[in-house]
């Protein structure tokens, strides 16, 4: 059952057994679970079906460190992000999870076989083909393609998978409706989460809407889930007993934000013949009716070898160059450079042969557009904190301070130096680097709108928000689901790994509320 | 291969020419006469590695980052070196390869090159007017 919280009459109290907060991914995912069962669960959703301007303004926020927009970065309306993610799926690795003596804060509570399981379920509610991310006899079965037996040690390569993208709002909106246990409450704003006396427990939630009503909800047991920087902000704004916010004895509440950095223009790399680097390395192949493409990563080894973070590379086919027509590149000087690269290396390109096309003898390679994503190290200094300024609901807005590392830039120019010894290694293609190692970040850096590690997961209080039920530390009702809860980020597309969470969340609470 | 033997030879003993001739002169850039298409062993650097105008290019910046290079019998020998005696082109291309395993590179203007291969350039460049 959907209502709008607008149609309630004023400071209408609600009772129920669970409370979700935020209708995105991770909440409409774990409202699912409980679906015919004899529980009454409430998921309360800021936005409606549709985006409305003034809701969204609520996300608006400053950027006092990296240039980050707050506001085109998420969407606050039922479906939260999943109505405009790109549908880039793939699991952690498994040194992602791991404590690494190099990478301080490092370590989640559990191994990554811990979510194994709930991966595969999740590939299911984002409507991924079976998770093959590493089984390569597949993916040459299904490409029909022989796929690349890498050279140097330093990488290896997963399969992302695409989703169609699943927008989880639409599709899943009619199970909502159908759940005759659940009841979702549009345009409702989590403005506090009231805490008891005893300092222990959430007692209930104020609601507001933007036409100015007041609703409490009263339940067993609450999830936040309204994303990494939201579920930081609520909990920051919550001061009922704590004037620091709920759950933040230790001052880690909107600490340790972390994106995965994405750097464009850092490189590009050329091939005389493209056909020698298989159709899945370069574009989507579509098996089962889904679509994956190979990324490129460091190998666990090399990144314990040279004490470095994780980072993924992807790549297509941005150009075609002719000896006389060497214009492909929007930039005449780099195209240059593209085709005296080609011309040059022609023969160690192509094994000795030496006509790549007898119709096109001019023909004389492709330049490849390249992309990329790391991992940044835990940082307690990169933060969301509340800023001085309110929104139309009268809550202070959030300030994100956004912060890179030494290691994190390091770690990333090494990886790119490895793609690059890799396709020279493989006798693929040559890679022109476009980033100094000059011990500064490249002037333009983008996050991949992945927001990570606000409320982070650990058995100690003093270093984690939540324990690794997600249960808040110190709180016995407060749950957070989301991916404010990694304690590292890898460099996965974190919504897989956000929903299976949601779902290993949900079989936690199904225990606690029987 | 006998020709190729051959060619490499040829291509060994000009470049000596023009290194003396450069040294004679007392010119930075070495003098001497640009390898013309049919001449032998412009053919065996042309069948190691490509376009030679191009690879010139490249090969005049690898040998202005490393001027004490500038010595076509040392750059000979050492390609020759990590190419395990040989100079035909499946062994230089597997130097080349087991460069970029070993991270031995260079970067020429952004190109992250085997250091093997940035050499042929330079050999290329030394052949050039
Ligand atoms: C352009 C773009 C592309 C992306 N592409 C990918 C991709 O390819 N792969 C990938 O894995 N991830 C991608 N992401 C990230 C992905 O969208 C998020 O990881 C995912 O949506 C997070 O799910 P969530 O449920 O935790 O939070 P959200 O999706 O942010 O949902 C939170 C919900 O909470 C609601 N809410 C907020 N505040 C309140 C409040 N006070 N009271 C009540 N409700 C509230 C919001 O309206 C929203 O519905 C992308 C994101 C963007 C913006």
């Amino acid at each position: 059952m959907f209502i709008d919280a607008r149609t309630l009459p004023n400071r209408t109290a609600i009772e129920t057994d669970l409370a979700i907060i935020g209708a995105g991914p991770a909440g409409i995912t774990l409202a699912r679970e409980f679906a015919g069962r004899n529980l009454s669960v409430h998921l309360i959703e800021s936005g409606g079906f549709e985006g409305d301007p003034d809701v969204q303004a609520l996300y608006e926020g400053e950027s006092t460190g990296i240039e980050y927009s707050l506001i085109g970065n998420r969407l606050r309306q039922f479906g939260g992000s999943s109505n405009h993610w790109g549908g880039y799926c793939r699991p952690l690795d498994e040194i992602d999870f791991e404590r690494r003596d190099w990478l301080p804060f490092s370590g989640w509570p559990f191994p990554r076989s811990e979510l194994a399981g709930y991966y595969d379920q999740a590939a299911e509610r984002v409507e991924i083909a079976p998770g093959k991310f590493t089984d390569e006899t597949y993916w040459r079965e299904k490409s029909g393609e022989q796929l690349l037996s890498l050279a140097t040690g330093r990488l290896e390569i997963q399969f992302v998978h695409y989703s169609p993208p699943t927008r989880f709002g639409q599709r899943y909106r009619d199970d909502l409706e159908r759940a005759g246990n659940i009841t979702t409450l549009l345009n409702a704003n989590v403005t506090n989460l009231a805490g008891q006396q005893n300092g222990r427990d959430v007692k209930h939630l104020d609601i507001a809407t933007l036409t100015g009503l007041r609703h409490t909800l009263k339940a067993r047991a609450y999830v936040l889930a309204t994303g990494a920087v939201e579920n930081a902000r609520i909990l920051l704004l919550s001061r009922d007993h704590n004037s620091r916010g709920l759950g933040n004895a230790h001052d880690l509440v909107g600490r340790f934000f972390m994106e995965h950095p994405h750097v464009s223009g850092f490189g590009e790399i050329v091939m005389t013949d493209k056909s020698r680097l298989p159709r899945i390395y370069r574009e989507r192949v579509k098996a089962d009716n889904r679509g994956a493409q190979v990324a490129f990563k460091p190998s666990a080894k090399f990144m314990r070898e040279k004490k470095l973070l994780n980072a993924t590379f992807q790549m297509g086919v941005a150009g075609a160059y002719r000896a006389e027509n060497a214009r492909p590149h929007g930039d005449p000087q780099r195209a240059a450079d593209h085709v005296d690269m080609l011309q040059a290396s022609r023969r160690l390109l192509t094994d000795g042969a030496t006509v790549l096309d007898s119709d096109d003898p001019s023909y004389s390679g492709v330049w490849l557009g390249l992309g990329s994503s790391c991992e940044q190290a835990p940082n307690p200094d990169s933060r969301v904190t509340l800023s001085g300024t309110k929104d139309a609901l009268g809550l202070q807005r959030v300030r994100l301070d956004w912060r890179l590392t030494e290691q994190d830039r390091r770690s990333y120019v090494a990886h790119v130096r490895s793609l690059a010894q890799e396709f020279g290694a493989l006798g693929l293609g040559r890679m022109k680097i476009d980033i100094e190692d000059d011990g500064k970040w490249p002037r333009r850096v983008d996050g991949g709108s992945h927001h990570m590690g606000t409320t982070r997961m650990s058995d100690d209080p003093r270093s984690g928000v939540v324990d690794r039920n997600c249960r808040v530390h110190g709180i016995d009702n407060l749950y957070v689901a989301g991916s404010s809860v990694f304690p590292t980020s890898g460099t996965a597309n974190p919504t897989l790994t956000l929903v299976a969470l949601a779902l290993r969340l949900a079989d936690h609470l199904k225990g606690k509320l029987a | 291969m006998i020709q190729l033997e051959q060619s490499r030879r040829d291509f060994l003993r000009r470049a000596l020419c023009w290194v003396a001739l450069g040294a004679l002169s007392g010119c930075r850039a070495l003098a001497g006469p640009a390898l013309a298409p049919g001449d032998a062993s412009a053919n065996w650097l042309r069948d190691v590695i490509g376009n030679l105008d191009s690879a010139a290019h490249f090969g005049r910046i690898y040998l202005d980052a490393y001027p004490d290079e500038r010595d076509a019998r040392q750059l000979f020998n050492r390609i020759e070196n990590v190419a395990q005696g040989r100079t035909d082109f499946e062994s230089v291309s597997a130097a080349v390869r087991d460069d970029y395993v070993r991270g031995n590179t260079v970067s020429i203007d952004g190109w992250l090159l085997s250091r093997t291969e940035a050499r042929l350039f330079a050999l290329a460049a030394l052949s050039s007017p």
